[in-house]
C-alpha cells in the first residue's frame, strides 16, 4: 500500500482564506442579539467546540482567543456544568452526552483539563451504560450509537476508559452493522457516514476495529465522493461539506483515504469557502456557518491541506498537539 | 358569470365597441380575454344557450335532460351542428335514430340526467408544461378551473392494451419490458429530458434544485453538480437527438434503439402523435413538453391532466376572465349580417341589432371537403379497469381496424371529476378519417369493440387481462364534423381575423395557437397575448397557483 | 407546558423544553399512565389523554423539521408508555400504533430518505407485529416509486437477513429487482450496492449447483449491462465480486473508467 504521505503530496492545493475563517468564527460568536444566537442556545457548546477547534487546526488560536475570551469561555462551559456531572449544550439547559464530549475537548483545546471534576462526568457518563453495552445520551432513554462515541471519547480524553464496559459497548456497535458495512444508529438503522465516522471512532478508541470490514465500508465511503468532487453522506444524495469530515475520517481511520479523489474533494470544499466574509457553507454559493467551516477545515486537515498547521487527529476531532498533551497518542501515529 | 342572455330583440347591444368577437369557442374566449385585458372594449355575441361552441359541453338543461328521454333532440341541441349520428350502442347508422340519444334497457328510467357533463370535443389533454397551461396561469383561467392528472395510459397493439412507462418508476416496474428495452427508453427519455430543461433554461424551469427536478427520468443524487459542473456525458446525449432532415419520428425512433411497441408508445403516447408518418422535428418538441409535464404536479402525477366538469369548462373560464377585465358576453344572439369593408365596420345581430367595432374576430366557415374529425361518447356501468378512473387508451393507426389512419384517443373518466354519477363512466373516442370512401365510423367501432360490451354485439376477451370484465355501454353516439387547420385560414382583411373549429392534435395547442395568430393579425407580430407585467416574478407563482387547482 | 408547546413549534430541537414535557407528564401520571391525576390546568381535555396532546405537539415539531432528534424521540416515549399501560394487542396503543404508521407513510411519501422516519417506522411495525412479508411488501411499493431509494433497499436487507439465511430462490427474486434498476439507470448506486451484498450471501449458497448457476446468470447480466453501456463502471465491479474470470483487466478497466476511485482498484488488482 501506498503511504498516505507520499499521496498527499501530490495534491495541489488552492489557498485557505485562514484569517477571513477565524474572524468568521469569532464574529459567530459575538452576535448574541440574533433570533438565530436564541435558537442555538442548546447546542452553544457544540458550536464553541466547532470554532475554537477549528482557530486552533489552523494554528491561530491564541492569536484570535486572548487570555481574557479564553476565561469567559471557559467560564461559560463552566455554567453548563449540571448536578448530574453532565454539561449541557446552553446554561440553563439539560445535561446530555452530546455536550458532555463538547465541554471535554473544549477543555482540552484550552489546556484546562484540570478544571474538570472528572469523577462526576466519568460517573455520569457510567451511569448511561445499558445492559446490552449500548449508551443513552442522558436520563430519557434514547439510545444511539452516536452517543456510545460521545461516551468512549470523553472518558478517553479523561483517561477513564476502564470505568465502563468497553467491550460490550463494542460488541453493541456490531450490532449495528448493515448489509454495506456501514453502521447505523441502532440495530437495523440504515448507514449514514455522520454515524459510519462515529462508530468506527468508537471502535478505534476501544481497539476493536476487526469488526469493521474495512474493504466494504471503505468501498461504500469511497463511493460517497460525486462526480464534483464533493462527499455525501448516503448514496444518492447531495454532497455537502460536512462529510469531507464524516467519511473522510471514517476512511483515515481505515486508512483508506487514497480510495477517493483528494484533489477533488479539496477543491469542492474550497469552492465553499467564503473568501471575503470567511466561513464554508454546505455547497458552493450557500450561506456559510461554523458547523460547515469547521468540518470543512478538518477535512482539510486530514488531507494534509498547508494552511491547516495543526493537523487533526480522525479518532478524537482535535489536533494531534492536543491529543500529545493529554499523553494519547494520535492515529496517524499509531497507523504504518 | 356577469353575462347577459339576449331573447329576441329586447337586450340592448352596445351600439360600438373595439373588437367584436363572433363565437365563444375556445380560441374566442382566449382571445376576447386576452384582448379585454389590454383595454379593448370587448363585445362577445354567441348564438348558442351555452359557452363554447363545439368546444363546450353538451347543454346542461334541456338536452341534457334529453338525454335518457327517448324523444328527439330539438333543434336548439349542440349535437345537430355535427351533422349525422350514429348509435354507438350498436354501431348502425339509422337516420331516424341518428338524432336519438338512446336509452339502455336496463338503465334506471328516472336517472338524474344532470349528473352528467358530457364535452363535445374529447378526448382534449392539457400537459402541465405545455404552453396552454403557461396560458391559463398567465390570463387567470385557472382559477376558475381545477384539474385532474391521467392516473395512466395504455397502447393498444394486438388484442392487448399495455401501460406506457413514461418515467423511471414505472419503467423499473414494467415486467412487460426487456433489459435492453428498459435501457434503450430511459436513455432515450432522459437524453429528451436533457434537452427540453436546456431548452427550457431560457424561459422557465420545471422544478428547483437538481434533487427535485429529475425524479421523473433520472439524474439522481449522485449526479447532482448545479448548472455550471452540466457534464459532457449529458451533452453527447442531447447532441444524439438531432434530427436528420426530413426524417419520420419512427425512423428516428428506430435510429435510437426503440423496439416497434416503444415506438408506439413513444410516439402516440407520450409525443401524443396523430399519424404514422408523423416528422421526427415536430414529435420531438411535443415530446419534450410531455417529459418536461411529467409529475411537474407531484412525484406520482402524469404528464396529462384533464379539466374537472370538462373541458367544456375551459371556454368558460376564459370568458369569466374576459367579462373581468370588462368584456361583454350575449348568449342567444350570433351575427345575422358582417360587412367588414370599411374600417369601421358593422354588424347586424340576429336580434336586428347594429353593432360598430373596429376589428372582428369570427369562426372560420366549416370546410367543405378534407378530414373528417369523428368522435363517439358512451356512459358505461363500469371502468375499463378497476384501478383507474381517469386513462387514456390509445390506437395506433391500423391497430384496431384495416382503415384506420390515423390514432384513435380514447378517454375514461371517472365521477371524480364530477362529469358524471358515482359508479358510471364516461368514454370519449376520437380520431380523423382522411379517406372519403371509408366508413367513418369504421374505426371508432373497432375500437369500441375492444374496449366494451355493446348489447347484441358478441364480445371478445378485454383487452386489459383476462380475468378483467368489460363494462357495458348504458348510452352512446358517434358524430362527426370536418377537422379545423390553422391553414384553413386566409386573413383577408387587416380588421377580421377567423378561428377554426377543433382540429386533430391531442391537446389545446392548437387553439391556442390559432388564438394567438388572430391576436398577432390584428394587433401586430410582436403582441403577445396576456403579457407578464413588469416586475412580477416570471417563475414559478404561477406553478404554485397551478398546484393548488390540481386537486388531488 | 402551552409556553413549552409554542416553544417547540418554533425550534423543536431543545431537548431541555421536551424533557420538561416528560417530567410534566411523568409528574402528573405517576407511574400509571392511564390514570391522570389533577394539575389538569385546563390543558388536555380528555382526561388521561396526555398522550393526545403530546403526539401533537411532536407532529407539529416534526412538520416543522422532519429531521429533529428530540422530536422523533418523545414520540417514541410516548408510544413506550402507552404500550407499558395498554399493551399492544388492543384498544388505545393499538389505535395509535395504527395512526403512527399512517403518519409514517405520509412522510415517508414526502420525503422518502428520511431514516428518522424509517427508524420509527421499523419500531412501529414491530410493536404492530407486522409480519416480514408485509414490510417486504412495503419495502417494494418504495423502491418501485423509487429505485434510488437506498434507504428502502437498505431496509429489505436487513428484514431478509432477520429472516435468516437466504436461499436460492430469495436470492435469484432479489437479483431480478436489483436488475431492474440496473437496466433503467444503470449509473443508479442503489441497486449495485444492493447486489453486492446479494452477490456475498450468494457465494455462501452450500448446493455448488446452485451457486454456480445463480451467479452465472448474474453474471450474464452483469456483461448484458455491460454490453449496453460500456461507459458504465457498476456491471465491471459487479463482475468482479461474481468472480470474474479476468479480475485484474477489469480492475485496469475500472481505474480508467472511474479514476476518482483509482486507489481503490489499484489495490483490490494487485490483490
Amino acid at each position: 500500500m501506498s503511504s498516505l504521505a507520499d499521496e498527499v503530496t501530490t495534491i495541489a492545493f488552492e489557498s485557505l482564506a485562514v484569517d477571513a475563517h477565524a474572524s468568521f468564527i469569532v464574529n459567530a460568536s459575538a452576535s448574541e442579539d440574533t433570533l438565530e444566537h436564541a435558537f442555538t442556545e442548546h447546542l452553544r457548546l457544540s458550536g464553541i467546540y466547532w470554532g475554537v477547534c477549528a482557530l486552533a487546526t489552523m494554528g491561530n488560536l491564541r492569536k484570535t482567543m486572548d487570555a481574557d475570551k479564553r476565561e469567559e469561555i471557559l467560564s461559560y462551559v463552566a455554567s453548563c456544568r449540571c448536578e448530574s456531572g453532565a454539561y449541557s449544550g446552553g446554561a440553563g439547559h439539560d445535561g446530555h452526552v452530546l455536550y458532555t464530549l463538547s465541554a471535554v475537548q473544549i477543555y482540552a483545546l484550552f489546556d484546562a483539563m484540570d478544571r474538570i471534576d472528572r469523577d462526576s462526568v466519568v460517573n455520569y457518563v457510567k451511569g448511561l451504560q445499558l445492559a446490552d453495552g449500548s449508551f443513552q445520551g442522558d436520563e430519557w432513554g434514547e439510545v444511539d450509537t452516536r452517543f456510545t462515541y460521545c461516551a468512549l471519547s470523553t472518558l478517553r480524553l479523561l483517561d477513564r476508559l476502564h470505568e465502563v464496559d468497553v467491550e460490550a459497548a463494542c460488541a453493541y456497535i456490531n450490532k449495528c452493522k448493515n448489509f454495506d458495512g456501514g453502521f447505523g444508529a441502532t440495530p437495523g438503522g440504515e448507514s449514514h457516514a455522520g454515524q459510519v465516522f462515529t462508530c468506527v471512532g468508537a471502535l478505534a478508541i476501544g481497539n476493536r476495529l476487526d469488526y469493521v470490514d474495512g474493504d466494504l465500508l471503505g468501498w461504500w465511503l469511497a463511493e460517497r465522493q460525486v462526480k464534483v468532487g464533493g462527499l455525501n453522506g448516503r448514496p444518492e444524495k447531495l454532497p455537502d461539506v460536512c462529510y469531507s469530515w464524516w467519511v473522510l475520517s471514517a476512511l483515515s481511520i481505515l486508512g483508506k483515504t487514497h480510495w477517493i479523489d483528494r484533489g477533488a474533494l479539496a477543491r469542492f470544499i474550497l469552492r465553499c469557502q467564503d473568501e471575503t466574509s470567511g466561513g464554508i457553507s454546505d455547497r458552493p454559493d450557500d450561506e456559510p456557518d461554523v458547523y460547515h467551516t469547521f468540518f470543512g477545515i478538518a477535512g482539510l486537515s486530514l488531507m494534509g491541506h498547508p494552511a491547516v498547521v495543526e493537523p487533526i487527529d480522525p479518532v478524537f476531532a482535535l489536533p494531534n498537539s492536543v491529543l500529545k498533551q493529554l499523553g494519547i497518542e494520535p492515529w496517524s501515529a499509531r497507523k504504518c | 358569470m356577469p353575462a347577459n342572455d339576449a331573447r329576441g330583440d329586447e337586450f340592448d347591444l352596445p351600439k360600438s365597441c373595439d373588437v367584436l368577437i363572433v363565437g365563444t369557442a375556445l380560441p374566442q374566449a382566449v382571445l376576447a380575454a386576452a384582448i379585454a385585458r389590454r383595454g379593448e372594449r370587448v363585445v362577445c355575441l354567441d348564438a348558442g344557450t351555452s359557452y363554447g361552441d363545439a368546444f363546450g359541453a353538451f347543454a346542461a338543461t334541456t338536452p341534457a335532460r334529453g338525454l335518457f328521454a327517448s324523444d328527439a333532440i330539438d333543434g336548439e341541441n349542440a349535437w345537430e351542428t355535427f351533422g349525422t349520428c350514429v348509435d354507438a350502442k350498436t354501431g348502425r347508422v339509422d337516420d331516424t335514430a341518428s338524432r336519438r340519444l338512446r336509452r339502455s334497457a336496463n338503465e334506471d328510467a328516472n336517472a338524474p340526467a344532470r349528473g352528467y357533463s358530457i364535452d363535445l370535443n374529447a378526448p382534449r389533454l392539457a400537459l402541465g408544461a405545455d404552453g396552454f397551461v403557461e396560458t391559463l396561469v398567465r390570463s387567470g383561467a385557472h382559477k376558475y378551473l381545477e384539474f385532474k392528472a391521467i392516473e395512466r395510459t395504455f397502447v393498444y397493439a394486438d388484442g392487448v392494451a399495455r401501460a406506457v412507462a413514461s418515467n423511471r418508476s414505472d419503467v423499473f416496474k414494467d415486467r412487460g419490458l426487456s433489459g435492453g428495452e428498459k435501457r434503450a427508453l430511459m436513455r432515450f427519455l432522459k437524453a429528451v429530458h436533457v434537452e427540453a430543461m436546456r431548452d427550457a433554461t431560457g424561459r422557465r424551469r420545471s422544478g428547483k434544485s437538481g434533487e427535485e427536478t429529475n425524479v421523473a427520468v433520472g439524474a439522481p443524487g449522485s449526479e447532482w453538480g448545479g448548472d455550471e459542473f452540466q457534464t459532457t456525458k449529458d451533452d453527447d446525449d442531447a447532441e444524439g437527438l438531432r434530427v436528420e432532415n426530413g426524417e419520420t419520428m419512427d425512423a428516428f425512433l428506430t435510429r435510437h434503439g426503440l423496439s416497434a411497441s416503444l415506438r408506439a408508445a413513444v410516439t402516440y403516447a407520450l409525443a401524443l402523435q396523430t399519424r404514422a408518418d408523423c416528422a421526427a422535428a415536430t414529435a420531438l418538441e411535443d415530446l419534450k413538453v410531455y417529459i418536461l409535464s411529467v409529475a411537474k404536479y407531484g412525484p406520482q402525477t402524469g404528464a396529462c391532466l384533464i379539466p374537472v366538469y370538462g373541458a367544456g369548462d375551459i371556454p368558460q373560464a376564459f370568458c369569466r376572465v374576459g367579462a373581468v377585465d370588462g368584456a361583454t358576453y350575449v348568449l342567444r344572439q350570433g351575427v345575422r349580417e358582417l360587412d367588414a369593408s370599411t374600417t369601421i365596420s358593422a354588424a347586424i345581430s340576429t336580434g336586428g341589432q347594429e353593432i360598430r367595432a373596429r376589428k372582428f374576430i369570427v369562426p372560420a366557415p366549416e370546410r367543405s371537403s378534407g378530414p373528417l374529425l369523428v368522435h363517439a361518447v358512451c356512459i358505461l356501468d363500469a371502468p375499463l379497469v378497476a384501478e383507474y378512473g381517469q386513462m387514456l387508451v390509445v390506437f395506433p393507426p391500423l391497430s384496431a381496424a384495416d382503415a384506420q389512419t390515423a390514432v384513435i384517443r380514447a378517454l375514461q373518466v371517472g365521477s371524480h371529476t364530477g362529469c358524471c354519477p358515482e359508479g358510471k363512466y364516461l368514454l370519449y373516442l376520437s380520431t380523423v378519417v382522411d379517406d372519403v370512401n371509408v366508413d367513418p365510423y369504421a374505426g371508432l367501432n373497432a375500437a369500441l369493440d375492444v374496449l366494451v360490451r355493446r348489447g347484441e354485439v358478441s364480445s371478445t376477451a378485454s383487452a386489459f387481462g383476462a380475468d378483467v370484465e368489460k363494462p357495458e355501454v348504458l348510452w352512446g353516439t358517434m358524430y362527426k364534423r370536418r377537422c379545423g387547420h390553422l391553414d384553413d385560414i386566409e386573413c383577408s382583411s387587416s380588421n377580421v381575423a377567423y378561428c377554426p373549429g377543433p382540429d386533430e392534435l391531442a391537446t389545446f395547442e392548437g387553439a391556442l395557437r390559432a388564438a394567438e395568430r388572430a391576436y398577432k393579425a390584428l394587433f401586430g407580430d410582436d403582441q403577445e397575448m396576456f403579457p407578464l407585467t413588469e416586475g412580477e416574478p416570471k417563475e414559478t407563482t404561477g406553478d404554485d397557483d397551478m398546484d393548488a387547482m390540481l386537486e388531488d | 407546558m402551552k409556553a413549552c408547546e409554542k416553544l417547540l413549534g418554533l425550534c423543536p430541537e431543545i431537548l431541555t423544553a421536551w424533557n420538561y414535557r416528560r417530567e410534566t407528564i411523568e409528574a402528573r401520571t405517576g407511574d400509571a399512565a392511564t390514570t391522570s391525576e389533577g394539575g389538569d390546568e385546563g390543558e388536555g381535555e380528555g382526561e388521561g389523554d396526555w398522550w393526545s396532546d403530546e403526539l401533537r405537539v411532536s407532529e407539529t415539531a416534526l412538520r416543522n423539521n422532519p429531521k429533529s432528534y428530540p422530536s422523533w424521540y418523545h414520540r417514541k416515549w410516548v408510544l413506550r408508555r402507552m404500550i407499558e399501560a395498554f399493551g399492544t394487542e388492543e384498544g388505545k396503543a393499538r389505535e395509535t400504533l395504527e395512526r403512527e404508521a399512517k403518519l409514517c407513510a405520509d412522510m415517508l411519501n414526502a420525503d422518502d430518505r428520511n431514516f428518522h422516519c424509517w427508524a420509527y417506522r421499523r419500531f412501529v411495525a414491530e410493536k404492530l407485529g407486522r409480519g416480514v412479508d408485509e414490510e417486504l411488501q412495503y419495502t417494494l411499493t418504495k423502491i418501485e416509486n423509487n429505485f434510488s431509494n437506498y434507504s428502502a433497499w437498505h431496509y429489505r436487507s436487513a428484514i431478509l437477513e432477520s429472516r435468516g439465511a437466504a436461499d436460492a430462490e430469495t436470492l435469484e427474486r432479489e437479483f431480478e429487482l436489483a436488475s431492474n434498476a440496473f437496466y433503467t439507470e444503470p449509473e443508479d448506486q442503489s441497486a449495485w450496492m444492493y447486489h453486492r451484498w446479494l452477490t456475498s450471501r450468494a457465494r455462501a449458497i452450500e448446493d455448488a449447483k446452485d451457486r454456480e448457476s445463480l451467479l452465472e446468470r448474474e453474471r450474464q447480466t452483469c456483461r448484458e449491462v455491460s454490453d449496453l453501456e460500456p461507459t458504465c463502471k457498476w456491471p465491471l465491479l459487479a463482475l468482479a465480486s461474481l468472480g470474474d474470470e479476468h479480475p485484474r483487466e477489469m480492475f485496469q478497466n475500472l481505474a480508467a473508467l472511474d479514476p476518482a476511485r483509482g486507489g481503490y482498484y489499484r489495490e483490490r488488482r494487485s490483490e
